[in-house]
């Protein structure tokens, strides 16, 4: 906007201001380049079949998970989650995250963003608006209705997409052996990096301690 | 994973940084965003993509080569007794609590489709298979050249 002003003004002004371009879902792009999955690729604008891409349309990945959360949402066995119809907006940070090993509780700390906690007496509620639901009516999801709809998401993102699975499997049953091994794991980047990673098993001790002073 | 993740998303700003000197041309980055002046976004979108390339379609594809380094590193740290042929494939067993004696690793990372290694817990008998590459990987590596032609012709591979 402000270039433009600047050109209205002086047609030969000089305009330096940065232009940014962004990846479309790099996280999601590097799976799918690693996996030569070319359906995936094709979602995230890695890959084009077209022999003339003037025409093409950019893919958005958004969409495509939002598209499988929802048919995963009609058919739950909760109704009120049937009627709950979220949109890109909602999900887009926790699809973002997936390669990231997003977890249960990111993802309903993700949808907290959205969404307003109440409370009833004791009872804690999460209100959907009807601006997110089917039915426009306003939705109130008590705790364990709220917990089945993160780990619906949750499965949906992280077991439905092939490639992922796949990979994360992989990943697993490798990271298992070097763990049994007590060996560090190593990679060298493609760029030539070499990193050293190790992981550590903690064991976990509970103790009780007072921390105020209960005697005289 | 994420830190592998994270690995291969400064791997393209490292490659790109390291193929951009000879055009001279701005550039900041923040993780996966690329900014420059107008005038040199043309050839910045294609030095991402040369860098993406260079990352997983060059060769034999990175995860093959990944999978190579991580064999490689679980065989040369213990010690593979036992290889025999089964199901046409030659398998190896790396029993876990053994001293390592002299390997050639070479012969199975040369031939990985052909080899099954398993991991041995000598102490619970516990056998563990060390993973194949994720499911028909070795066919698609076959096209590693139409990916690269794909990427090259994607409008929106950053935008």
């Amino acid at each position: 906007m402000q270039a433009k002003l600047l050109l209205i003004h002086n047609p030969t002004t000089k305009i330096s201001n940065p232009i940014l371009f962004d990846a479309s879902c790099s996280g999601i792009q590097h799976i799918a380049s690693l996996t030569l999955e070319q359906e995936l690729a094709k979602n995230v604008n890695v890959y084009t079949e077209s022999s003339d891409p003037s025409f093409d349309y950019p893919q958005d990945f958004y969409i495509y998970a939002l598209g499988k959360i929802r048919d995963s949402l009609s058919v739950s066995e909760i109704e009120t989650l049937r009627d709950i119809k979220l949109n890109r907006k909602i999900i887009k940070r926790s699809v973002m995250t997936i390669p990231y090993n997003i977890s249960l509780t990111g993802i309903g700390e993700h949808l907290l963003e959205h969404f307003e906690v109440i409370w009833v007496f004791k009872e804690r509620f999460v209100k959907i608006p009807g601006s997110a639901s089917y039915s426009g009516k306003d939705l109130y999801l008590n705790t364990s209705e709220f917990g089945n709809l993160t780990k619906l998401i949750y499965f949906v993102l992280t077991k439905e997409l092939p490639s992922l699975k796949i990979l994360s499997e992989y990943f697993n049953s490798m990271i298992d052996i070097f763990v049994r091994l007590n060996l560090p794991i190593t990679w060298i980047t493609p760029a030539g990096l070499k990193i050293r990673y190790t992981n550590v098993k903690f064991t976990t001790t509970k103790v009780k301690a007072n921390l105020l002073a209960t005697g005289k | 994973m994420p830190n592998f993740i994270h690995s291969l998303d400064a791997s393209n700003v490292h490659l790109l940084l390291n193929n951009i000197s000879n055009y001279k041309l701005p550039i900041y980055t923040i993780h996966d965003c690329f900014a420059s002046t107008p005038n040199t976004m043309f050839n910045l979108e294609k030095l991402v993509k040369n860098a993406f390339i260079e990352i997983y379609f060059k060769d034999e594809g990175y995860l093959l080569k990944l999978h190579k380094h991580l064999v490689k590193s679980i065989v040369s740290a213990t010690d593979p007794i036992q290889i025999k042929y089964q199901n046409d494939k030659e398998n190896i067993v790396v029993p876990l609590n053994a001293k390592s004696e002299n390997f050639d690793f070479n012969q199975i990372t040369k031939n990985s489709a052909n080899t099954q290694i398993t991991v041995m817990d000598t102490e619970t008998n516990d056998i563990i298979n060390i993973p194949d590459m994720p499911s028909g990987y070795k066919d698609k590596n076959k096209l590693l050249n139409s990916f690269i032609k794909g990427l090259l012709n994607s409008k929106y591979f950053i935008g």
